[in-house]
């Protein structure tokens, strides 16, 4: 109870200050502590699936985005970096914020408790679903569909984002890894390792929290990791290799749920024998295909020693 | 104080103090944190606030906030390309064009 308290305030403590501070680098770095934190927040009330994916996805990749985003800023446009005071419009902004928090937590405290929990039907029936974690018997079973939706989101936003970048500059030739040893034998040590708890974690989905999304995660990290220290030649954005990983996750998917429509006469209800056959086959596209997705999320990282030469901090 | 009344005040302290700040900074990444922040606020109180202290969490909330927190990485990865693309074009101070701070 007092544990929960303590990270309670820590998690307040860390939003107010990311928001409010005057430097970029430290709200980002901040911004990664927070979502750690909220992590701890998500074992507490025992959501492990959602604790791994805040560490991999809220803290990890959104956190790198941002670092990313600020290395941009500081070539293209460095004034961007001299951020404002925090000086609300009105000074009844605040108060107003505090008014709606208020009220709005006096509705959360006072709001009937689960009138017709779920839990209880959900758990009920998962042992005839596919995956017997309710979590993946959730999203890739019950509710399937809007797990199909939500690759489809991630395609959106990578196709939007090579939209926008069309025409910048081709990344230039990865260097050599020898240029960096030390960063060299770290990317030996760390890619085999985060791969192989990529491949554990998609497995393991169907019985226990992990899953296709918090293993692609981490693929992409160590695929960006690879990229920075020049272990790996970016391919080019039109490249077809490139576009087939990216769409496939999407369209294997799709197709799958097609085939159920023909065969079950519903979206997404498995065939009853073989159901976890098609959740793994599907959650092992998914994470190659959300990985190479997150991974191009990051289109120009610089090769290592280029990062070093332009890293002024 | 027990603790399924914390982490719901928690869920909305934060979706609070994100909003303050998306509508009070004007520097554009501090907005896209501010939603991040928002999110996570969402978040907290759809997990926490149909839960009974000591009771395990909904599978079906469990759901719905893992789809939210990709849709929230998809959304910010977008999100700042089109910031660094609109600092490339308009070199300004990161912050709207029309109120001066």
């Amino acid at each position: 109870m007092a544990f929960d308290v303590a990270l309670c305030v820590l998690v307040a403590g860390l939003a107010l200050r990311l928001l409010t501070t005057r430097d970029l680098f430290e709200a980002v770095i901040l911004f990664v502590s927070f979502g750690l934190a909220l992590a701890l927040v998500w074992v507490r009330i025992g959501a492990v699936d959602v604790a791994l994916a805040e560490v991999a996805l809220g803290a990890g990749v959104t956190g790198a985005l941002l670092v990313n985003a600020r290395r941009r800023l500081e070539q293209k446009a460095p004034e961007w970096l001299e951020a404002a005071h925090y000086r609300p419009a009105a000074a009844v902004l605040p108060a107003l914020c505090g008014a709606f928090a208020g009220v709005a937590g006096l509705v959360a405290l006072t709001a009937p408790r689960a009138v017709q929990p779920l839990a209880p039907r959900i758990l009920e029936r998962v042992p005839d679903a596919a995956a017997t974690n309710p979590v993946t018997a959730v999203l890739l079973d019950f509710r399937a569909y809007d797990t199909l939706l939500e690759i489809g989101v991630l395609v959106a936003g990578i196709t939007a984002v090579w939209a926008l970048e069309r025409g910048r500059p081709a990344v230039p030739p990865a260097a050599t890894a020898e240029d960096e040893p030390v960063l060299a034998e770290l990317v030996r040590w760390i890619v085999p390792l985060t791969v192989m708890t990529a491949i554990y974690l998609t497995w393991l989905g169907a019985y226990e929290p992990g899953g296709a999304f918090q293993a692609g995660a981490l693929l992409a990290g160590a695929g960006v990791l690879m990229l920075a220290s020049g272990f790996l030649r970016p391919y080019a954005p039109h490249s077809p290799v490139l576009r087939t990983v990216v769409a496939a996750g999407l369209f294997v998917f799709a197709a799958a749920a097609l085939a159920t429509v023909f065969a079950e006469g519903a979206l997404l209800r498995y065939p009853a024998a073989g159901g976890y056959v098609w959740v793994l086959a599907i959650e092992a596209v998914l994470t190659v295909s959300i990985a190479a997705i997150l991974a191009e999320f990051f289109v120009d990282v610089p090769s290592a020693p280029q990062q070093a030469s332009g890293e002024q901090r | 104080m027990s603790d399924d009344v914390v982490f719901p005040l928690l869920g909305v302290f934060l979706f609070g103090v994100g909003f303050a700040a998306f509508v009070g900074r004007r520097h554009l990444l501090w907005k896209i944190i501010a939603v991040n922040v928002m999110a996570s606020g969402v978040s907290v109180l759809l997990l926490t606030l149909p839960r009974r202290a000591g009771e395990g969490v909904d599978p079906v909330p469990q759901a719905m906030v893992l789809t939210g927190i990709v849709v929230m990485v998809a959304a910010t990865a977008l999100a700042l390309a089109l910031a660094v693309r609109l600092a490339g074009l308009s070199p300004g101070d990161g912050r709207h064009r029309h109120t001066r701070e």
